[in-house]
């Protein structure tokens, strides 16, 4: 019976990123602090993980580039090589290299063919020792300390086997004597499996004896070269399990015929016992169910803790891959049972008696069950901050390699958790502040000495959860912004009257209007005056802000401040005439009722009212919204001082209704992108409130005239 | 059938009985089966001896050697015999790996290397 292996594409691919970005950051730990046998073997099992994976799903370009990466990095575990920054440089280009070719063939792109072709021949010629640095002379010391096992005896004790294998087996008492019948089937070869290689590593387990059958090989003429006609039984006495003996065959499952038997007792019974054990089940690949996941190595799990846990074919207890579709769906079940359970609250609330106490009572259960399910399924798509951060020691690396600085990266707070879906889009805004942090923020070596600084600089990621938010910061220690130039700038392109006194916060507001930049010249990395609108438009689109704290020459911090989630909020309900509306708990500083008197109109300003020293302006909600209200008169309404992207304003409503969760729908999917509203909500009884976004309120209500209304 | 790799071949052609010479290339994987399996074939067109000469082998798998074993098998079969004019260390620990050591007729003890 055959397999759909296309069923399994996606687990690969999502998979072999998992894997790659391990294998990088092993590399970047190797760069960070020198090379040891332990990262050297994750990664050469990430790059033997990719390469069966795509051998078993005929991805033969990844193959045939893994295999050439496999065997550079074989040599480098078994110390006939030594690792130089060449070598680390291609291997880190190799990783890049992977992840275009895993996305051309999962988005069936066009491959960079010259790229890898150039990258491939390098590896290549690294293998063939064109790199004098690697090889290990007389007087050399290995780069790394291999982890050297006892050898094999008979022709095999000159080969020292230095496999991931022995890390990881787990070890039983007593020695016992498998017989391993193996017999290729044709795709073995062309899937990256080599015998040889599988036998090297057996042989790292105890002592192997080796014989080959040709029984099968055909004359000369009708061999074909690529089809392996050998099969070989094996005999292994080892004192590990069988399972340890099934790991090294993993990746060949479904491209041989396996079988591993337990041949007799431990030698040491050999008195008592002369009768062999009950043959094991038999293991062949064809009763090996489904091709098999990845076995993805993180490279910041320890080498000696997956030893416990050998991972095998399906084994892997403690997690299931599910599709973000399926939680999604499941979230957005959850949020209308909420809304259900909502209305039927509202229901009972006008019903009495004893009935409908109990009523009531069984209704308070089921909101407090809905609501630990709800925020079950909102964890379940929580990721730690990590998922975003790994990508950072790469690109300073690289970025500050390119630019001749140097600068070390600090990360804080990277198991703090927030939603998938926000991690993803906050990637690339993150990027931009880090290349900005890295090209103008720190300065040349030289230049920092002459200041007083460390030749090295800093930039520093950070995360936290503050109130129901959580704070993502990305600081340096680098010049700060000019902000001269930033106001010449801005005069120049008349984006500022030329007698305009701006403050601090205004100058450093400069920076987010689209097109602006100081950048001396255009680089590769920025300059081009696109960035930094987009990272404050991205990060809106989000539901959340950035500021920007700058002080010359001691650094530039940024504070962005996210959501948790995209799929529900903490709201405070309000009722404009007839209308209710959800304005975000996150944005409610305080609500008060104005005195008569106390509020002022402004020329060109608006109404402005006293609150704590500072004068805030007056929003008026039905004025925005067209809607009817109960209250025109400031004091015979509320007003709700809310902020948003550092700003403050009086948002004048008619009455609080009171604070709910909702759950978020949408707008912009459904019906189209609405300044001021970040989505709408159903109620419980039925009708739809929408909910306010602050800060595009704020900004909003400065441009606002009366005659524009926006629903 | 495309020659993508070439040997390199010394052939006596003055003397008759003489072997011919086909010196392996450095890469002998499943990457170079095809090229090197066009070179065996050439020698076994000749009907001669064959004297290999592995000493420059750097890197030689199940592919590679399972063309030597048909190679020798298929040499001897027809009457004549293979010899070995040298071995590198990797040629002989793959070899040893794989328990085809006598098939591919290298001697039990290394005569250059």
């Amino acid at each position: 019976m055959s397999i759909d292996l296309a069923q399994f594409h996606a687990t690969f691919f999502e998979e072999s990123r998992e894997a790659l970005d391990a294998m990088e950051a092993g590399l970047l730990e190797i760069d960070a602090n020198g090379s040891d046998a332990d990262t050297i073997n994750t990664i050469f099992r990430v790059a033997h993980s990719i390469k069966g994976g795509a051998g078993m799903f005929g991805f033969n370009d990844i193959t045939s580039f893994t295999h050439t990466l496999e065997t550079l990095l074989d040599e480098l575990r078994g110390s006939r090589m030594q690792l130089t920054a060449r070598i680390s440089n291609a291997l880190l280009q190799s990783v890049d290299v992977l992840r275009t070719m895993i996305g051309s063939v999962q988005h069936g792109l066009p491959a960079e063919a010259e790229r890898t072709a150039s990258l491939h021949a390098e590896l290549t010629s690294l293998i063939a020792g064109n790199d004098p640095g690697s090889a290990l002379g007389a007087a050399a010391e290995p780069a790394i300390e291999a982890v050297v096992l006892p050898a094999a005896e008979d022709s095999l004790d000159d080969i020292e086997f230095t496999g991931v294998v022995a890390d990881v087996v787990p070890v039983v008492a007593a020695p016992t004597q498998w017989t391993i019948g193996f017999r290729p089937l044709p795709e073995l070869l062309t899937r990256g499996n080599d015998p040889a290689r599988m036998f090297s590593e057996l042989a790292g387990l105890g002592t192997l004896e080796v014989h080959a059958d040709l029984g099968a090989l055909p004359e000369f003429a009708s061999l074909d070269p690529e089809v392996c006609k050998l099969s070989w039984e094996l005999i292994l006495t080892s004192e590990v399990p069988r399972e340890a003996i099934e790991l090294i065959f993993e990746w060949a499952e479904g491209d041989c015929e396996l079988s591993i038997q337990r041949r007799q007792a431990p030698v040491v019974a050999a008195v008592a016992v002369d009768e062999p054990e009950p043959l094991d089940a038999e293991l062949t690949a064809a009763n090996v169910a489904a091709p098999v996941a990845l076995a993805v190595v993180s490279s910041a799990k320890p080498v000696a803790a997956e030893a416990a846990a050998p991972k095998s074919a399906n084994a892997d207890a403690g997690s299931i891959r599910v599709s973000i579709e399926k939680i999604d769906e499941l979230l957005n079940t959850v949020g209308e049972i909420v809304i259900t359970q909502s209305m039927l609250s509202q229901l009972a609330s006008r019903l009495d008696g004893v009935t409908a106490d109990r009523l009531k009572t069984g209704l308070a259960q089921l909101e407090t069950n809905i609501r630990e399910l709800q925020e079950s399924v909102m964890r379940v798509r929580m990721l730690p901050v990590s998922f975003v951060f790994s990508r950072f020691p790469r690109l300073v690396r690289d970025l500050s390699q390119r630019l001749g600085k140097q600068i070390k990266l600090k990360m804080t707070g990277e198991q703090t958790e927030l939603d998938k879906t926000v991690l993803e889009k906050i990637g690339d805004p993150l990027v931009h502040l880090v290349r900005n942090s890295i090209d103008h923020g720190i300065e040349m070596p030289d230049a920092r000495v002459a200041a007083g600084k460390p030749a090295e600089g800093t930039v520093h990621l950070n995360a936290f959860h503050k109130g129901g938010c959580i704070t993502l910061e990305v600081s340096d220690d680098g010049k700060g912004l000019d902000r001269n130039r930033i106001i010449e700038k801005a005069r120049s392109r008349g984006l500022v009257d030329p007698g305009a006194v701006l403050t601090d916060e205004q100058i450093n507001d400069l920076i987010f209007l689209p097109g602006f930049s100081t950048a001396e010249a255009t680089t590769e990395l920025s300059g081009r005056g696109v960035g930094m609108d987009v990272v404050r438009r991205n990060i809106k689109e989000l539901g959340g802000s950035i500021e920007l704290r700058s002080d010359p020459g001691v650094g530039t911090r940024f504070v962005i401040n996210l959501p948790l989630t995209l799929a529900i909020v903490d709201g405070l309900s309000v009722a404009v005439g007839e209308e209710v509306y959800i304005v975000p708990l996150v944005t409610i500083v305080e609500s008060l009722q104005l005195k008569p008197g106390t509020s002022s109109q402004i020329v060109d300003h608006g109404e402005v009212f006293s609150f704590r020293g500072d004068y805030l302006p007056v929003i008026r909600l039905h004025e925005i919204f067209g809607v009817e209200p109960r209250a025109r008169d400031l004091h015979s309404g509320l007003l709700m001082v809310v902020e948003g992207e550092g700003r403050r304003a009086g948002l004048f409503v008619d009455a609080l209704l009171g604070q709910q969760q909702v759950v978020i729908k949408s707008m912009e999917s459904n019906y189209g992108r609405i300044d001021g509203v970040g989505g709408a909500t159903i109620l419980g009884e039925g009708t739809v409130a929408l909910i306010l976004d602050i800060p595009g309120l704020i900004r909003l209500s400065s441009t606002w005239q009366p005659a524009r209304r926006i629903a | 059938m495309k020659k993508k790799q070439k040997a390199t071949e010394v052939a006596d052609a003055g003397a008759l009985e003489a072997p011919s010479v086909l010196k392996l290339e450095s890469l002998c994987t499943l990457r170079e089966s095809i090229a090197l399996k066009a070179s065996l074939l050439e020698q076994l067109e000749l009907g001669r001896d064959v004297a290999l000469d592995g000493s420059v082998v750097d890197r030689i798998d199940a592919a590679g050697l399972q063309l030597l074993v048909a190679f020798v098998r298929q040499v001897q079969f027809g009457g004549h015999q293979v010899s070995w004019l040298g071995e590198s260390p990797e040629l002989r620990r793959i070899a040893a790996q794989l328990d085809l050591v006598d098939h591919i007729g290298l001697p039990a003890e290394a005569v250059l290397s």
